[in-house]
């Protein structure tokens, strides 16, 4: 895979995490709202839980998502290791949430480059859109319900869906890394998704299975905004 | 010691070569009829230098028959003048006594007498090119009636005085320059002798430049000499930054005394500062340093996927052009190139976001081969299909 290394130098000088088990440096590349990094999928290869080929697979790439988009991951960090083999440590879009995994970078395109980050609180239900470090956008939210909460922790956007006709997802939806630690048995799997509605009167609030909703006046502006590979985070 | 033969003989003989028919009671021996007393002297070389040390020695004979049987000399007082500063005795200066009441039968052989005799040639004038030293002998001849007679002899053994000398003089090409620096050192060496001598043999030695060769001066005869001037030549690669103090001499051969002469060291220094830094970019693996080798190429990674609309590194490997020669990528759907330059190992790294798919031309300045590449259509985020999210 190509990787435009110059470009992530600044974040990786930044921040250097731990090593893994074989000592190699460790790069960081995300820098929440400022400069992350996803990447298609060009090969459907496991994940290993080390940069190694006999380290244990804790997952699998796919190059495709339920939905027929070109899957793709988000990038976390980058190591060599001692054959100058480059592994890319990637969010898993599995369960369990928050899944990582170590790939080779042959396995995946070109790093993309994204200066987005999504924060989404289920507390003040409020979604804020961060673009090269400043808040750009900010919209109130519904979250899932006590009995099938939104869940917390760290994700990405994987794929947007439009044109539909459902009323109830509003003019569109995005597709996240998250699932439902409740609604495994939901088609698709109980994937978490940012969307529209027909009852924009219940936000804010606890309203949903397990989604975050927006008016759809915010899913739009958002939309306009944010691109598929953002970094998502919910607290 | 060698023996010196008779230059110049001063012969004095006073009452002698009395040839007596009658028999005398002085007479002795009763035969005799002639003074027959000889000096005998001795040098220990014919051809000297300033500063080298003359030995000399005197002896004495009476048996010399040339003109009769020689008679007895008795009381005899043998004396004798070293070489002075102008090279030769001084006559009017009081002289060693080698020996003195001395008696010589006749026919007695050379006896030597006194000790040697040493002198150190050191003459005034360098021009000087002839010594001598003296000895003489006084005694009573026992020869007539009237006896006794008298007889002297003096006697002067001469030499030659050689003073060469050589010159050189060194030149190089440069004084100071970068390393590294061929220099050629220039030899002018000459015959400066006060004295008469001609040399064979002329070389040059220099302990930094192997073999320096003669280049021209000789008239002819194959000889420097006086005054002569001949040219050498050598010339040595200092490879390294540094100070080159290097120390030439002549020497030659002197046909007076078969002796070698060799002029005083003459230096010449240069001073060498480092190079300028080596130039960038090796070429080793770029451009090609003669005909022979192959026409450029160019290369992508055989696994290279472009995508339309995404951000794509493409690796770019090019043999045989300059390092810094520009690489130029012109995508579909677009006038507009994209350009980077090959580093010190030919590649060139393009970074593109492709519009459209097509095909992507990719070109190298002074190499007319060209890559092509498909273009391939966006990737896929966005399906329109009713989500199956939690919802």
């Amino acid at each position: 895979m190509a990787v435009g290394r110059s470009a992530v130098g600044a974040a990786a000088a930044f921040f250097v995490v731990a090593a893994p088990a074989h000592a190699a440096k460790v790069e960081n590349l995300q820098k929440l709202g400022r400069e992350s990094y996803y990447a298609f999928v060009e090969r459907a290869v496991p994940a290993k839980a080390k940069p190694a080929k006999k380290a244990r697979t804790v997952g699998r790439l796919t190059r495709r998502t339920g939905e027929g988009t070109d899957d793709l991951v988000l990038v976390l960090a980058r190591t060599t290791d001692a054959d100058d083999q480059v592994w890319l440590k990637v969010r898993l879009p599995i369960r369990p949430n928050g899944t990582t995994g170590w790939v080779p970078e042959e396995a995946l395109s070109s790093l993309q480059p994204v200066d987005t980050w999504l924060k989404i609180s289920t507390k003040t239900y409020r979604a804020t859109l961060i673009k090269k470090g400043k808040r750009v956008w900010s919209a109130r939210i519904g979250v899932g319900q006590s009995q099938w909460p939104t869940p917390k922790g760290h994700f990405y956007i994987r794929a947007k869906l439009t044109g539909y006709k459902n009323p109830v997802y509003g003019p569109l939806a995005f597709v996240t890394s998250a699932t439902s630690p409740t609604l495994t048995d939901w088609p698709g799997g109980g994937i978490v998704g940012i969307h529209g509605t027909n009852q924009p009167g219940l936000i804010p609030g606890r309203i949903s299975h397990g989604c975050v909703r927006l008016r759809n006046e915010d899913i739009r502006k958002l939309d306009k905004l944010m691109e598929v590979g953002t970094p998502l985070t919910v607290t | 010691m060698r023996r010196r033969t008779v230059l110049v003989v001063a012969l004095a003989m006073v009452g002698s070569l009395l040839a007596s028919n009658s028999a005398s009671a002085h007479r002795s021996p009763g035969n005799c009829q002639v003074n027959g007393i000889d000096l005998v002297l001795y040098e220990s070389a014919t051809i000297v230098r300033p500063g080298d040390t003359m030995t000399f020695r005197v002896g004495v004979q009476n048996n010399n028959t040339l003109f009769g049987v020689p008679c007895d000399i008795t009381h005899a007082h043998i004396k004798f003048r070293l070489p002075t500063s102008t090279g030769r005795y001084n006559p009017a200066a009081p002289a060693i006594d080698v020996a003195v009441n001395q008696s010589f039968p006749s026919m007695a052989g050379p006896r030597q007498l006194g000790r040697d005799y040493t002198w150190v040639v050191n003459v005034a004038d360098p021009r000087a090119f002839t010594g001598a030293a003296q000895a003489s002998i006084e005694g009573k001849l026992h020869v007539t009636a009237a006896d006794p007679d008298f007889a002297a002899i003096v006697k002067d053994i001469s030499f030659t005085i050689t003073n060469p000398s050589l010159t050189i003089d060194k030149v190089g090409s440069i004084t100071s320059g970068q390393a590294p620096q061929n220099v050629t050192y220039t030899y002018v060496v000459t015959n400066t002798s006060q004295t008469v001598v001609p040399m064979n043999r002329v070389g040059v030695r220099d302990d930094l430049c192997a073999n320096p060769t003669y280049v021209s001066g000789d008239n002819g005869d194959r000889l420097l000499s006086n005054g002569e001037k001949w040219t050498f030549t050598c010339s040595a690669l200092h490879q390294d930054p540094g100070v080159y103090t290097n120390t030439a001499t002549a020497c030659a051969i002197s046909t007076v005394d078969g002796r070698e002469v060799c002029s005083p060291p003459d230096t010449w220094t240069v001073t060498l500062t480092p190079p300028p830094p080596p130039p960038p970019a090796p070429q080793v693996d770029v451009k090609p340093t003669t005909a022979a080798q192959g026409p450029c190429t160019l290369s992508t990674p055989k696994s290279l996927r472009v995508r339309a609309k995404q951000l794509n590194t493409i690796r770019v490997r090019v043999r045989n052009v300059d390092a810094g020669s520009r690489v130029t990528i012109k995508l579909p759907g677009t006038k507009k190139t994209v350009s980077a330059k090959t580093d010190e190992n030919g590649r060139a790294t393009l970074r593109v976001r492709p519009r459209k798919s097509g095909r992507a031309t990719i070109r190298v300045a002074e190499c007319s081969e060209v890559e092509r590449l498909t273009v391939r259509p966006a990737r896929r985020t966005v399906a329109q299909r009713n989500p199956r999210v939690t919802g």
